[in-house]
């Protein structure tokens, strides 16, 4: 018997292929679905300037800082998800787990509620750039400089919930009902009314982020074996704790500072995409990436056609597309152990 | 001709002393037996050996190269451990986890090469796995799965190997195959430790057996000398039968000794 190597790879490439297309398709869709309608010929005139009629700010000032922010932040919530995933070696991790995303949330919401936010466009973002620096640096300094996995992620837990009890205490002190209202709304998560200066500000910690994701891919494989087997493989753990701390909270704290907490998209696309990469927390993680883009690309396109009485926002829509995944997920392993 | 050694080294977890003074080598060539009570610090010398842990005092060097964590990925194309029991956290493809033992000749995003192809199906045919090919790997029964992670170990075609009780847990035919490879490997120019608590298989299959108790090396030599009834009474508390027979020599402990 011989094994299959070759087949595995095909099959592996394949699913790369037809999760880029999804993408593209994705993509597209963002661009045209919404209250008006706009065909493949239109969006392609409006995007190159070639015909100048009303489609042409509605597609590059509406819905393409708004497609390539789903892209971006999709793929950011994706990667992250399964790097953690296989860093940890427990699927029920996510990218708010090193608590990057309350510290990032709890600086975006300190803008509203001292008023920043009002003064100019970038104030909240950046914000919440600085919110999620701050957390990580916080909780390096508590897990301290000999680290494990374990006090590593304690600490990511102290911090999330030190950041989100911070966060309730500036909904519960805010000085009036509106910047309460407006922190809430900000906190459910949403790609409307964005530009692309909020493009300009996340894409390029996003994309720094992916990368330092995308060189751990040979550690977590080794790291299925367990920490042991995978530093006598020649894998120098600390640094790739490194690589993975810098490159989660450059993606996903520049991702939330964007667009608030949109939460599942990380947790469900690597359990999804999984068996499709035979279990390999190497090659899931740029398949993650893609399946985390379509996703979010796809509910950012959802979100539009059922708002009918207000807008829906986008972490809503995630979280209930999700959670039932989790009964799905319940079930399935019911009957797997029967 | 290479050499894996420690000179006199002293490692401590936790704040305990595990290893005092430990000196200890093998050659490529040779099958070494690391025998020793529970707890006498077999597995400790083994991982300080792979490199896994921070020795307070003396060396540890493989040829020219010192075993530290700025050398693991040098010294992993030339050192493989095999751990004690494993585990694989996600159901890989058998043939996917034997791979692994490749990942310190891969570059980065580098994908398996023919090579890596050729001496993963070597290394699953010498450990009779070729059959379990496309299974994945929680499906496989614990015997089934030792030879699989023995597999992974060869894989990477180490020139020493570190083996942390390889047949815990086989059947008594896997057992004679493994220890067999074992051998075969030697004759081949692999360097080879194996720490296991079967006297009768140390005794048959390896050419020098080393005695660890509490932290020291107390024995280093044939099999007649360290398995000598003195050494087992004292320090393995038990006194055992001996018998040579037309395959060699058999060690059947009868009865246990309160020292």
């Amino acid at each position: 018997m011989e094994a299959d190597f070759d087949g595995a790879q095909r099959k592996f490439t394949l699913a790369l292929i037809v999760l880029s297309i999804a993408t593209v398709v994705a993509f597209w869709l963002s661009l045209a679905v919404g209250p008006v309608a706009i065909d493949a010929i239109s969006i392609a005139r409006s995007l190159f300037d070639l015909d100048p009629t009303g489609y042409t700010v509605i597609v590059q000032e509406v819905r393409l800082p708004r497609a390539i922010l789903g892209l971006l932040i999709g793929a950011a919530l994706g990667a992250s998800g399964a790097v953690l995933q296989g860093f940890v070696r427990n699927p029920l991790a996510e990218p708010g787990l090193i608590g990057i995303s309350a510290s990032a949330a709890l600086g975006a919401v300190l803008t509203i509620y001292t008023g920043i936010s009002a003064l100019f466009a970038m104030a909240l973002p950046i914000g919440g750039m600085l919110g999620g620096s701050v957390g990580v640096i916080v909780m390096l300094l508590i897990a301290g400089r000999q680290s494990s996995t374990l006090t590593l992620i304690l600490a990511g837990v102290a911090v999330s919930s030190f950041a989100g009890a911070l966060t309730s205490l500036a909904l519960n002190l805010a000085p009036n009902p509106y910047a309460a209202l407006e922190i809430v709304f900000w906190l459910l998560g949403s790609l409307a009314n964005r530009s692309l200066d909020h493009v300009w500000l996340a894409a390029p910690f996003i994309l720094i982020g992916l990368v330092f994701i995308l060189t751990t891919g040979k550690a977590l494989d080794a790291l299925t074996l367990g920490e042991d087997t995978a530093s006598s493989l020649g894998i120098n753990l600390k640094s790739v704790r490194m690589r993975i701390v810098f490159g989660v909270t450059s993606a996903v704290g520049a991702a939330t500072a964007v667009s608030g907490a949109i939460g599942f998209v990380g947790l469900i696309v690597p359990h999804l995409l999984r068996p499709i990469v035979g279990h390999r927390p190497g090659l899931l993680l740029p398949a993650s990436a893609l399946g985390g883009a379509v996703l979010l690309l796809l509910s950012d396109v959802a979100v539009r056609l059922f708002s009918f009485a207000g807008e829906l926002k986008l972490g809503v829509f995630t979280a209930f597309v999700g959670a039932p995944f989790f009964f799905w997920l319940v079930l399935r392993m019911r009957r797997e152990y029967l | 001709m290479s050499v894996l050694r420690v000179n006199a080294v002293r490692v401590s977890q936790g704040g305990t002393r595990i290893l005092n003074d430990v000196s200890f080598s093998v050659n490529s060539g040779e099958l070494v037996g690391l025998i020793g009570p529970n707890g006498a610090g077999k597995t400790t010398l083994l991982r300080t050996m792979a490199g896994l842990l921070s020795i307070e005092q003396g060396q540890a060097e493989f040829d020219d190269i010192e075993v530290k964590a700025s050398a693991m990925p040098i010294l992993a194309k030339h050192v493989a451990y095999l751990e004690q029991g494993g585990h694989s956290s996600w159901p890989l493809a058998v043939e996917n986890l034997v791979m692994l033992g490749r990942i310190p000749h891969f570059k980065l995003w580098q994908q398996p090469t023919k090579q890596d192809i050729a001496s993963v199906q070597a290394a699953m045919e010498a450990c009779e796995v070729l059959e379990f090919t496309g299974r994945r790997v929680n499906t496989l029964s614990g015997g089934e799965f030792a030879r699989v992670m023995l597999a992974r170990a060869l894989a990477t075609e180490p020139t020493i190997l570190l083996a942390d009780e390889p047949v815990a847990g086989l059947d008594p035919a896997h057992q004679l195959n493994v220890m067999d490879k074992l051998k075969a490997l030697t004759q081949q120019g692999a360097g080879i430790v194996v720490v296991m608590h079967d006297l009768s298989l140390a005794a048959r299959y390896c050419d020098r057996l080393s005695l660890l108790f509490d932290g020291r090396l107390v024995a280093d030599g044939n099999a007649d000398s360290v398995l000598s009834e003195t050494n087992l009474m004292q320090y393995y508390e038990i006194i055992a039968h001996r018998a040579s027979t037309g395959h060699g020599e058999v060690v059947v402990p009868v009865k246990r000794v309160q020292a």
